[in-house]
């Protein structure tokens, strides 16, 4: 693999790990985030040189597992330090539980139609995606404010 | 979470044991000297031949927690000009952070004597 081609594919990589990296908390995000994406780069540097694009592949894969790992520990971690709002947590729960009911309900409906009549279905999940999309819109505003709020 | 009382002289080392694996591998890459993130993994792949690998996220997770314990900081001092690299930040061990590490391989020895003593390992030579 030429030079460039090799560059081209880590810093597509660098940029979708930066992407991902928005599981994270955003303290932790703000202060360890840029940091990790540069050693995330370097070593997809290292696993092209040593493994090629199969060697790339297998550091991508753990490197995913231990970011969910890293978002899932970071939050509790979070969590217990009461650095997350609990407006926050109740939306997200609230998110959901709305989007999982919804999902749900799309099932019922479409494929197994225990309502009385179809339309009625139709009626209830568009309620519900009307409130899941207002719910997240709600917390993607609050999010937007407070990282704002923070710079 | 572990709570810190009174300045980092007072406190007991065996007060924040154990360690995770991944803060013990870290300490111990800092015990000879600063470091940044990448060079801390590298350094650990090395010594583990290849056995141990912390992920980008388990690095600055563990980091985060040991800056926060006090048995790391962020170093002021910057390397020769030439082995500089200024984005990267380097972190070097403390006296607290080098004592729990003494804490912790003390902690891990006394293990391992149990596990000899029942015959779960062979005993080193020239002890």
């Amino acid at each position: 693999m030429d030079h460039s081609a090799s560059e081209k594919i880590v810093a597509t990589s660098h940029r979708l790990y930066h992407l991902l990296l928005v599981i994270c908390p955003s303290e932790f995000r703000r202060q360890y985030g840029r940091d990790m994406g540069q050693v995330f780069r370097d070593r997809c540097h290292q696993a092209l040189r040593q493994g090629g694009p199969i060697g790339l592949v297998e550091w991508w894969i753990s490197a995913l597992i231990d970011l969910a790992r890293t978002a899932v520990s970071t939050h509790i971690y979070a969590f217990e330090r009461g650095d997350l709002e609990m407006k926050r947590i109740l939306l997200i729960t609230a998110q959901g539980i709305f989007g999982g009911g919804g999902l749900l309900l799309l099932f019922y409906t479409m494929v197994k139609r225990p309502m009385p009549y179809w339309n009625a279905g139709i009626l209830m999940c568009g309620v519900i995606a009307s409130l899941s999309a207002a719910l997240g819109l709600h917390w993607a505003v609050a999010f937007r404010a407070n990282e704002r709020a923070r710079k | 979470m572990r709570k810190r009382k009174g300045p980092a002289k007072e406190i007991d080392p065996e007060a924040l044991l154990p360690l995770t694996p991944a803060m013990f591998e870290i300490l111990v890459a800092l015990a000879d000297g600063e470091r940044h993130g990448y060079a801390i993994m590298q350094e650990v792949e090395l010594r583990t031949e290849g056995k141990t690998r912390i992920g980008p996220g388990t690095l600055y997770r563990s980091i985060q927690r040991l800056m926060e314990d006090g048995l790391i900081t962020e170093s002021d001092e910057r390397p020769a000009l030439e082995m500089d690299d200024e984005r990267r930040r380097y972190y070097r061990i403390t006296d607290l952070g080098y004592r729990v590490a003494v804490a912790e391989a003390r902690r891990l020895s006394e293990l391992v004597s149990m596990a000899q003593a029942k015959k779960l390992l062979p005993k080193t030579r020239g002890r």
